[in-house]
């Protein structure tokens, strides 16, 4: 009787310690080096968006580095009532409209876009970007099409960097933007 | 007594076991289903999930003749204005709580607030508007059991503020205190503080902040503690 008792017992220590190794309680995504630093979070930011005539941003790069709920909001529409808030896969949708328009009426939907300045605050784990930027459909374009400034709000887990939000907003002839912003 | 209900139950069991080996079909071999991972990142539940629109709580306007509502304007007309009201909403005396429905009249339905992770949570938190307010309210509730005033105010100490066309950024120093007029904060930090305007007004889209450590760490630097 103590035998089959105490094999019970052994089959059931064997049983939770199985069940110990073969179910992770917490176990975080892998490590993506984009997150790794303020730099690297904001390159992959630029370089996730960019794309050639008939391709699409890298999806999977950026809702790598944006928080699960981390939000884009766009300028609002002269016939908006309201601001627009995205997250990426709502972004995403934006931009395949975008695109199917572009399409529509002959134009190019490929986009590259670039840092060219940045003013960054950073206090412990959490940092803010005003970081000014060009669209150009080829890299090599003398001139972009569009420029303006993102606002960036980074976080900082413990462990990685996440983009918190984007907020945006577009040269225009009424509001260019500043000398201290184009800066290097 | 004990051995032989143990054996009847043995019995029991393989019985059981054979009389599934001869009529189930073979099954795989068992193993514990595993558990999702768990994201390093804890979202307040009020957050609508991903796929519902951000804009599902749109705030009730209050008639134009209000007075109430002309205060609320007057909040939000400018960067000044609403950045001083964040302070004043979230501030509030020992038998009080902060004046909520001033704070949210400030913030986008989808508007964020990020606290710092605090040593021994185990996940950073993401909150909106709601989020905020429900911790909020347990912090001011574990304060005063533990004995503690659960007044607070807030107020800022400095500000850098970068602005273009509907956008504004503002990291903004705050010291927090128990009385307004306590010679000394007992916490001190910075907030990075969001804003969109939509021609109408100003909004808040999301605060992030962090502290100066109990240990002396992470201190304020000198640019941003200038007024």
């Amino acid at each position: 009787m103590r035998k089959v008792l105490s094999a019970a017992v052994l089959l059931f220590a064997a049983f939770a310690a199985a069940a110990q190794t073969s179910v992770p309680r917490s176990a975080a995504p892998p490590a993506n080096p984009d997150g790794a630093s303020v730099d690297a979070i904001l390159a992959a930011l630029y370089d996730s968006v960019s794309h050639p005539d008939g391709a699409e941003p890298n999806w999977t790069k950026m809702r790598g580095i944006f928080l699960p709920v981390g939000m884009l909001i766009p300028p609002k529409r002269a016939n908006q009532d309201m601001f627009t808030v995205l997250d990426v896969d709502g972004f995403r949708d934006r931009v395949r409209e975008g695109a199917a328009n572009l399409k529509k009426e002959g134009k190019t939907s490929a986009f590259f876009e670039k840092e060219v300045a940045r003013k960054l605050d950073c206090f412990g784990n959490v940092c803010q970007a005003f970081s000014t930027y060009e669209g150009r459909h080829a890299p090599a374009d003398e001139k972009p099409f569009v420029s303006g400034i993102n606002s960036i709000q980074l976080v900082n887990d413990g462990q990685r960097w996440w983009v918190a939000s984007v907020v945006w907003d577009t040269e225009r002839p009424n509001n260019p933007i500043p000398a201290e912003y184009q800066k290097k | 007594m004990g051995s032989r209900a143990l054996v009847a139950t043995c019995e029991i069991l393989f019985a059981a076991s054979a009389y599934g080996q001869f009529s189930a079909p073979t099954r795989p071999p068992y193993a514990p289903v595993p558990a999702p991972p768990v994201h390093p990142v804890f979202i307040s539940p009020s957050i609508p999930p991903p796929g519902e629109p951000f804009e599902r709580r749109t705030p009730t306007p209050l008639a134009p003749g209000n007075p109430q509502a002309r205060g609320l304007q007057s909040d939000v007309a400018s960067v000044d204005a609403i950045i001083a009201a964040l302070y004043e909403s979230v501030s509030h005396g020992p038998e009080y709580e902060p004046s909520w429905s001033r704070m949210r009249n400030l913030f986008l339905p989808a508007g964020r607030l990020i606290p710092p992770k605090s040593p021994d949570a185990d996940r950073f938190t993401v909150l909106d508007f709601d989020g905020f307010r429900d911790l909020f309210t347990k912090g001011t509730e574990a304060a005063k059991q533990r004995g503690q005033s659960g007044a607070f105010f807030e107020r800022e100490a400095a500000r850098t503020l970068d602005c273009f066309g509907n956008v504004c950024q503002a990291f903004s120093t705050y010291e927090s205190r128990r009385a307004p007029s306590d010679p000394k904060p007992f916490a001190r930090g910075i907030n990075s503080i969001q804003l969109v305007n939509d021609g109408r007004r100003w909004w808040i889209a999301s605060v992030a902040w962090d502290t100066e450590r109990p240990d002396g760490s992470n201190p304020i630097p000198a640019e941003y503690q200038k007024k």
